[in-house]
């Protein structure tokens, strides 16, 4: 497991969601019970200011949000770039 | 009989069945297929029960199914009650006591949920959209019995005007929502005034936006309905993500979009509007909360051929002003709630309820046919909700808003504040007073104030300061953690400051305006 997907699951587990639970990283960030839409800006928020990344808005889509795992492929990707 | 709001469908289903009347992702319903679904599960209600004047809940993310639900419970002579489905279930089954519910249409993934209200005492006596059965004492009716019922006509049952037709659950100031009833009268009044108002068409789609229980779906659903436009629902893992939001309004092309201001300012900032083809929008009609004036003239520049429109009305009359955006509107106005709508008549009056003289601020009464029946079960409330007059021995009734306005001379008002401690977040009603008494309801907590402060999002966000006695020692993450039980989840605070000591007043009580100041400057740092 990497450690943006690490991060973005503790996060998400315990700062998001309604009870804490660890949750799993294919789980779908975007089902009912999981992140609302004020939940989104704060991961936004915090990923952002974590990674040190500005996510371009054309990639605010579901395809790249949908689990932590996707998200972490996406962000990595992103981090990568910005390292070229 | 007269056109109620089931009765739309059929009427549609008869015209022109093969239109598109609701659509989901790939779920597609003419309103031959939608008319069908809705006898079948009308008449699956009334097999399990289900007479006129119950209350039958809908516990489910919106859908195709929840819209064939709504339709389904009116045409029983039933009201639904949509239930928020990322509530905390101790509130659902408040309301499923409250208003004693005993069927409900949910879907198999609230079956935990579903477990749970029940062991928080609520009773059902039946669910629709389960399996199998397993849950004690209640009977589970799945889609394939559904489907055994007769599609061509629904339940022979009589309904009138004056039924209810839904009950819409909002923040109580005590901490206990209470229920707006709408009959089939009001709601209909509403929608066809919005239809006539906003030149809405059969060729129109209607952006759904708002879940069932946030009132802005009235418009959607039944407007459209009177139409005989499509109800375009915009699935809620959308409504997050704005980049794959715009492209839903594009692929859907959709022409009429209700929303609220957060949305918007959203799709501004990461909808890439201006890679979408919109053209084919033309009315974005926004509600729930006052639009800052840079972040709508700026999503105004981004789609110079919408035409923008501010809707204004508390869930309890439907919509009663409207303004549309004039083109030059500028960044530095205020955007007005305008004239109170043709259907509807106002008065601005002080505390003691006098008309307040030209361009002074006072409380927006409304009289209007779109006006709620008054609230579930509450003759507490409904006492001081109405302001009744008699004018020639005939009695009038308006409807307190609570929202304090003023009106210019030519008869458009602005919004100036409330009356009470209610504010709006992204588009919600919250009583301040509902999360202060949750916040003391918590072993350790002795006193709480709980404080709005704008964000950057042009919203707001709310504080909450606490002053604990003692043992337990909480900490705040604690405290966020307790009311997540207790309350909706956009009504929780995003900051609770664990405190030693209040400002105060002279009269020993706790200063909020001082608090205020002390937050947004925090804020603004």
């Amino acid at each position: 497991m990497s450690t943006v997907e690490d991060t973005i699951v503790e996060f998400v587990s315990e700062e998001l969601l309604e009870l804490p639970e660890q949750i799993d990283a294919d789980a779908n960030l975007l089902s009912e019970d999981m992140v609302d839409s004020l939940g989104m800006l704060r991961l936004i928020g915090f990923i952002e200011a974590t990674f040190q990344v500005k996510i371009p808005p054309r990639d605010f889509t579901i395809e790249n949000f949908r689990t932590p795992a996707v998200l972490a492929g996406y962000l990595q990707a992103l981090i990568n770039d910005r390292q070229d | 009989m007269e056109v109620l709001l089931p009765q739309l469908v059929a009427t549609h289903a008869a015209r022109s069945p093969g239109a598109d009347a609701v659509v989901c992702g790939d779920d597609v319903l003419s309103w031959d297929s939608l008319d069908k679904r809705v006898n079948q599960l009308a008449n699956s209600l009334r097999r399990n029960g289900v007479h006129r004047g119950f209350r039958v809940g809908i516990y489910m993310d919106k859908s195709v199914q929840s819209a064939i639900a709504m339709y389904a419970i009116m045409r029983c002579g039933a009201a639904y009650v949509p239930l928020d489905p990322g509530a905390p279930v101790s509130r659902i089954a408040s309301i499923i006591r409250d208003c004693s519910i005993r069927h409900l249409i949910s879907r198999q993934a609230k079956r935990t949920a579903i477990g749970t209200v029940l062991a928080e005492g609520a009773t059902l006596d039946c669910i629709v959209g389960m399996d199998e059965d397993g849950l004690d004492g209640v009977r589970c009716i799945n889609d394939a019995e559904i489907a055994g019922e007769d599609q061509r006509q629904g339940p022979a049952v009589k309904v009138l005007e004056s039924d209810l037709a839904y009950i819409i659950y909002t923040s109580g100031s005590t901490g206990t929502p209470k229920g707006i009833m709408h009959t089939h009268y009001s709601s209909l009044s509403f929608s066809r005034w919005a239809a006539r108002e906003y030149e809405l068409r059969a060729d129109d789609r209607v952006a759904n936006h708002a879940p069932l229980h946030f009132d802005l779906s009235i418009f959607d659903y039944f407007a459209a309905a009177v139409a005989g436009a499509c109800t375009v629902i915009v699935p809620e893992e959308y409504t997050r993500l704005p980049a794959s939001y715009s492209a839903l309004l594009a692929d859907q092309r959709v022409s009429v979009f209700f929303t609220v201001p957060f949305a918007l300012i959203q799709l501004l900032a990461r909808g890439v509007l201006d890679e979408r083809d919109l053209g084919q929008l033309r009315w974005i009609i926004f509600g729930g909360e006052p639009y800052p004036a840079k972040h709508l003239r700026g999503i105004m520049d981004q789609l110079p051929h919408v035409r923008f429109d501010n809707m204004y009305g508390p869930a309890e009359v439907n919509g009663c002003t409207h303004f549309t955006l004039p083109a030059n509107f500028s960044a530095d106005d205020s955007v007005p709630i305008g004239p109170i709508c043709a259907i509807a008549e106002s008065l601005i009056v002080d505390d003691e309820d006098r008309v307040v003289a030209p361009g002074e601020t006072g409380e927006l009464l409304v009289r209007t046919p779109t006006m709620m029946q008054g609230y579930w079960a509450r003759d507490d409330l409904n006492a001081g909700a109405f302001f009744r007059r008699q004018v020639e021995g005939i009695q009038q009734v308006f409807y307190r808003t609570g929202d304090l306005v003023t009106v210019e001379d030519d008869g458009i008002m602005h919004f100036v504040g409330r009356k009470d401690r209610q504010v709006k977040v992204r588009g919600y009603r919250i009583e301040l007073d509902e999360i202060e008494a949750a916040l003391t309801g918590i072993d350790g907590v002795q006193e709480s104030a709980v404080i709005a402060v704008p964000d950057l999002e042009g919203s707001k966000k709310l504080i909450a300061a606490v002053l604990l006695n003692g043992e337990p020692r909480r900490t705040g993450t604690e405290l966020v953690a307790a009311l997540k039980s207790r309350i909706p989840r956009y009504a929780i605070p995003a900051k609770v400051d664990c405190r030693q000591e209040f400002p105060r007043t002279t009269t020993g009580k706790i200063d909020r305006q001082q608090l205020s100041r002390e937050y947004m400057e925090m804020e603004a740092r």
